[in-house]
């Protein structure tokens, strides 16, 4: 990995800031949210690499790990994280970013059609909010 | 008309970098009553000083301005240094145009122009300036110390043989802090007490130290060199003035109740020792578990005593006691473990703080020393260790690093292991501070010889799974999730200031910082005093530290006190307010406004007066006087408006922009 | 006393027997509870960027109307809580989205806020002074909480999210033995689970062997998602491990209902894939032989 003060301070990176409301540098890596988070062996890296890349200026790869798509919102994070980082945030504006340049991760046509049957309108109205944008 | 010098220092390239000095010169050679001017590069050198001290005595100047740095760095030196030519000290000042000019600014015509504001203010101020002498107080050579941890006893030791007497007070029954619940120490591993006794043994029998155990300090009046102090003495319900230390009420004491020394892991009796080496060795009642002071009835004790010396009635006494320095020695305690709910909340009996385990570590503690689980008495074979709880946690601990965790820690790991040597133990860190001669070393050891796994990361949750204890962790070097099923979790709590100092710190009216530890003067330079002359600061009552730390600062503290005690007389700055009795109409706003107790009203006269020794010169009264009955010696009202009408008068050669 | 009620998407669609429950424990304890004219979906998920506001807006609107009601808005899901009480602490903090949204909806936000409550708490209150003519003896009930009502609690400030008591107490409260189980507080996998079934399926297994291990019968939730999470990762598993063992799957208003001695008209088990009957055999209202 090439670092630069350029790469470290991108602007990127200063997007995220803003459309999280947390300071990436905030975090001290103490890894406690990796250590509570449910879906972090479906993770790599996981949470707290997600937020070391993300100090590194390394937005774009941030974008392309499975944890922007396994984090579950379920905030065991957030409310455990003695710097106060919002880390659920981190990872939605990492969402956003990848969605609103137009890719979504989920089509409705893409998912079964029995599971669209089957499951609750929340189920989906979640998975559309988090997968679409 | 005065004759005033001005010495105009270059401070190296500090001020002469951005103020045209010789331009300044030349201008102030101009001022009327200014008789000589003079620039040197360093002026608070040797040769700086020896040229002042020349031209005062030359010239015959009767006032002087250095134009320099700050106040705070050399106006003792330079007014030495007058005295030594023969000037009164307070007739020197010093123009900052250092901090308040040159650091400040770029433009050098602008600053050289407030330069010269500045210094011919301080002219307009020296010309006023009236010749004193310090305030003389008599001291009382006896000194107070509150808390009779390490440090404390300490201080009180180096005090007491230096040859003055000194007043130990201790709220709890015993002597010897929180030093005296441990096991071994880091990094020697040499045991607490063997360490400790000696110091409470010499402490119990110095004749110059008087213990006052069971007591707090519940008042404080008077300045430096002359506190009056009060102190309640609280009732142990036992005479331990007859009380032989038999012990035979303890035996028959039937009931028994959880040992605070022993942090609940074992129990005590209503009436007891706190444990077997306590100094003093005198049992004394828990009212709030006794059956005779909860029901009514029992009695045993008093029956049991040979000598008559347990007194249900005993009441607090007050003393009144006159001191001329104090030493606060308050230590910490443990951030509470039922404050973290992701570790259970305190609730789970096997998930226990550092003090515990010194405890169960201990060869008088409750399992005299074996490494048993409190739940089931089980020896863990898993043991996880855990470091920063509630230290640098802004959320939902304190911010700062407690200082000791990581040493003691490795500690514990590396006992557990000698006594459980096919017992896994585990730490979490984040960061091993081992800043101290031998502590990597230490840790070195813990982890090559003992075989203690360090993991790097937090732990997120721990909760109970059937008789283990599940701990999720991380490792962050690997970046995978680590689940540990425990027998026992060990948690490093943060260090907090004992509770009673946010109390103790309004009865001695010195400041505590935003997490109630007590500030020093100057975190570099003045680290044992506190912002109140004659009250100063040791051990953890200060900022975390550890033992070799507390003893330092005891000896540090101790020899202020000393320093302190050497004269038989105090010099008090003479900058004091005054009153004009003709003027004063006893309104008493000065009272009011002064935070030190300085100012009263005359009972008899119905004026104002002032008490010198207590006064600080803050000046808040004089400001509040509606009358300008009160004034500031040499800050008076007069001197101040001359030196305001320097900045707004009228411009002169020197190029001042309006 | 009157509430504005706030159904959400699900309850009246796909999941009947909570909203049927719902309806009935309101009328049966004298709960008035009115449906908040012309809903719309609380969006499922709260918006967590900054740069968002849109996703408030249906929230935005059920508040305003409550509050024009003049009561209290009161939902029955985590999820619809979960949006709609942050929306509410976001209003009172944030002036600068509250002012977007004023002007997009063209609707003042009442200065003194809106009171979100839910449902759990109305009911807790109600059951102190009754006594549960069908007392679910012996049941040993898993309350599950999931994220949605627990985090992040500063803003939602329903219970301790290290050790909630609410759910245990409404057990105890209808004749019932809560058992606590080390992951009910733990995720489901939430809408990940559409994504992705391995992540949820963890999850599930996870959940459900922790409260099997603690003597769990049956769960209780009061979360769509989670409902169907539980059940359908449970149902997968099941059929892949033998050993697995699922756990049937309550609303907590299923089980007041129960206990309440509720008509079988309204306990709709239709929606159940893992059939609770079994579990609950002894409390099940007595059916007439058709």
């Amino acid at each position: 990995m090439l670092l630069s003060g350029e790469r470290v301070r991108s602007r990127l990176v200063t997007k995220v800031e803003e459309m999280s409301g947390q300071r990436v540098l905030g975090c001290y890596q103490c890894g406690k949210c990796t250590a509570g988070c449910p879906m972090a062996s479906f993770m790599d890296p996981v949470p707290h690499g997600v937020m070391r890349l993300l100090q590194l200026g390394q937005v774009s790869r941030a974008m392309r790990t499975a944890a922007v798509w396994m984090c579950a919102s379920c905030h065991s994070c957030a409310s455990r994280c003695p710097r106060g980082v919002d880390l659920a945030r981190v990872m939605e504006s990492l969402r956003l970013l990848i969605l609103r340049g137009g890719e979504p991760k989920v089509r409705p046509e893409g998912l079964p059609a029995e599971l669209l049957m089957r499951a609750p309108q929340q189920a989906l109205v979640s998975c559309a909010r988090k997968y679409q944008g | 008309m005065k004759r005033v010098g001005v010495f105009v220092c270059w401070c190296g390239r500090n001020i002469a970098e951005t103020v045209d000095i010789e331009a300044l010169c030349r201008q102030l050679g101009r001022d009327a009553p200014v008789a000589w001017v003079e620039d040197y590069k360093y002026m608070c050198s040797e040769p700086g000083q020896q040229l002042m001290k020349k031209a005062i005595a030359e010239q015959h100047l009767d006032a002087v301005v250095v134009a320099a740095c700050s106040p705070n760095m050399h106006e003792v030196t330079f007014r030495l240094a007058a005295e030594a030519a023969g000037l009164n000290p307070y007739r020197l000042e010093i123009a900052n145009i250092r901090e308040q000019c040159s650091w400040v600014h770029r433009d050098r015509d602008q600053a050289t122009a407030k330069a010269l504001d500045i210094v011919r203010s301080m002219v307009e101020k020296v010309a006023r300036d009236e010749e004193l002498q310090p305030l003389r107080v008599p001291v009382t050579k006896r000194a107070l110390v509150i808390g009779a941890g390490i440090s404390g006893m300490q201080a009180a030791l180096e005090i007491a043989d230096a040859g003055h007497e000194v007043l130990l007070v201790e709220r709890q029954t015993y002597i010897g802090g929180h030093m005296a619940q441990l096991s071994e120490t880091f990094p020697t591993l040499d045991c607490a007490s063997c360490i400790l006794t000696p110091r409470t043994a010499e402490v119990a029998r110095h004749p110059r130290i008087k213990l006052m155990v069971a007591s707090e300090v519940i008042e404080v009046g008077g300045y430096v060199g002359n506190f009056v102090v009060r102190i309640r003495q609280n009732p142990t319900y036992v005479d331990w003035s007859t009380c032989t230390g038999c012990m035979e009420c303890v035996e028959k004491c039937p009931r028994q109740v959880p040992s605070r020394f022993e942090r609940g892991l074992g129990t005590r009796k209503a009436i007891s020792v706190a444990f077997p080496q306590a100094v003093p060795y005198r049992p004394s009642i828990d009212a709030e578990a006794c059956l005779y002071f909860t029901k009514g009835r029992c009695g045993i004790c008093q029956k049991t005593c040979p000598v008559g010396a347990v007194d249900y009635e005993q009441k607090p006494v007050i003393h009144e006691e006159k001191v001329g320095a104090i030493v606060v020695a308050t230590g910490y305690e443990l951030f509470p473990k039922a404050r973290i709910g992701e570790y259970g909340y305190g609730k789970y009996p096997d998930v226990i703080d550092g003090l515990e385990f010194e405890r169960l570590n201990s060869a008088s503690g409750p399992t005299s020393g074996r490494i048993q689980r409190p739940s089931d008495g089980k020896v863990p074979k898993e043991v996880v260790f855990i470091q920063c709880v509630g230290s640098r946690d802004q959320e939902k601990g304190v911010p700062y690093c407690s200082k000791i965790c990581c040493m003691y820690t490795a500690k514990h790991a590396m006992l557990y292991k000698h006594k459980v040597p096919d017992g896994q133990a585990y730490v979490f860190y984040m960061d091993v501070r081992a800043g101290g001669k031998g502590y990597e070393e230490f840790i070195q050891r813990a982890v090559e010889e003992d075989g203690v796994l360090y993991l790097r990361g937090r732990v997120s949750r721990i909760f109970p799974e059937g008789s283990k204890l599940m701990v999720w962790g991380v490792d962050t070097i690997s970046g995978e999730k680590v689940e540990i099923a425990a027998d026992l979790v060990v948690l490093a709590m943060a260090m907090v200031p004992s509770p009673t100092a946010r109390d103790l710190a309004r009865v001695l009216k010195v400041s505590i910082d935003e997490h109630g530890f007590f500030s020093e003067a100057h975190p570099k330079l003045r680290p044992v005093e506190s912002l109140s002359r004659g009250i100063y600061l040791t051990g953890c009552a200060q900022a975390p530290k550890d033992i070799p730390e507390a003893v330092a600062q005891a000896g540090s503290a101790a020899s202020k006190v000393l320093a302190l005690f050497s004269s038989d007389e105090l010099l008090h700055p003479p900058t004091v307010v005054r009153v004009d009795p003709e003027i004063c109409s006893g309104c008493g706003l000065c009272v009011k406004s002064c935070p030190y107790e300085a100012r009263q009203i005359d009972p008899v006269s119905k004026v104002a007066r002032v008490r010198e020794v207590l006064c600080q010169g803050c000046g808040a009264c004089a400001a509040a006087c509606p009358n300008g009955a009160t004034q500031h010696i040499n800050f008076t009202k007069e001197q101040l408006m001359s030196m305001i009408d320097t900045f707004t008068g009228p411009p002169d050669g020197a190029g001042r922009e309006r | 006393m009157k509430y504005s009620y706030f159904p959400g998407c699900t309850l009246p669609t796909q999941m009947k027997n909570f909203e049927l429950t719902v309806r009935w424990t309101a009328r049966r304890l004298g709960i008035e509870l009115e449906e908040l004219d012309s809903w719309q979906c609380c969006q499922a998920v709260f918006p967590l960027s900054t740069d968002s506001p849109m996703g408030l807006v249906a929230s935005f609107r059920a508040l305003i109307n409550a509050h024009q009601a003049g009561r209290a808005l009161v939902t029955c899901c985590s999820g619809c809580f979960h949006v709609i009480k942050r929306t509410a602490h976001l209003m009172a903090r944030d002036q600068e989205t509250r002012q977007k949204l004023e002007a997009f909806c063209e609707q003042e936000y009442p200065p003194e806020g809106v009171q979100v409550l839910h449902y759990l708490d109305l009911l807790l209150s109600s059951l102190e002074s009754v006594q549960p003519p069908v007392p679910l003896k012996d049941l040993r009930v898993g309350a599950y909480y999931g994220c949605l009502l627990l985090r992040p609690e500063d803003e939602l400030g329903f219970d301790d999210p290290e050790d909630p008591q609410k759910m245990e107490r409404l057990v105890r409260l209808l004749g019932a033995e809560p058992v606590l189980y080390a992951y009910r507080t733990e995720c489901c996998g939430s809408y990940s689970s559409l994504l992705d079934r391995a992540g949820a399926e963890a999850a599930v297994r996870a959940i459900v062997s922790s409260a099997r291990r603690a003597g769990a019968q049956v769960l209780v939730t009061s979360c769509p998602l989670c409902f169907w999470n539980l059940e359908e990762s449970s149902l997968a598993l099941a059929t892949r491990e033998p050993s697995f063992a699922p756990l049937p799957v309550l609303y907590f208003t299923q089980l007041v209902a129960l206990a309440l001695a509720a008509p079988d008209e309204c306990l709709d088990w239709s929606a159940h894939r893992i059939d609770p009957r079994p579990a609950v055999a002894a409390f099940l209202p007595e059916v007439k032989e058709a």
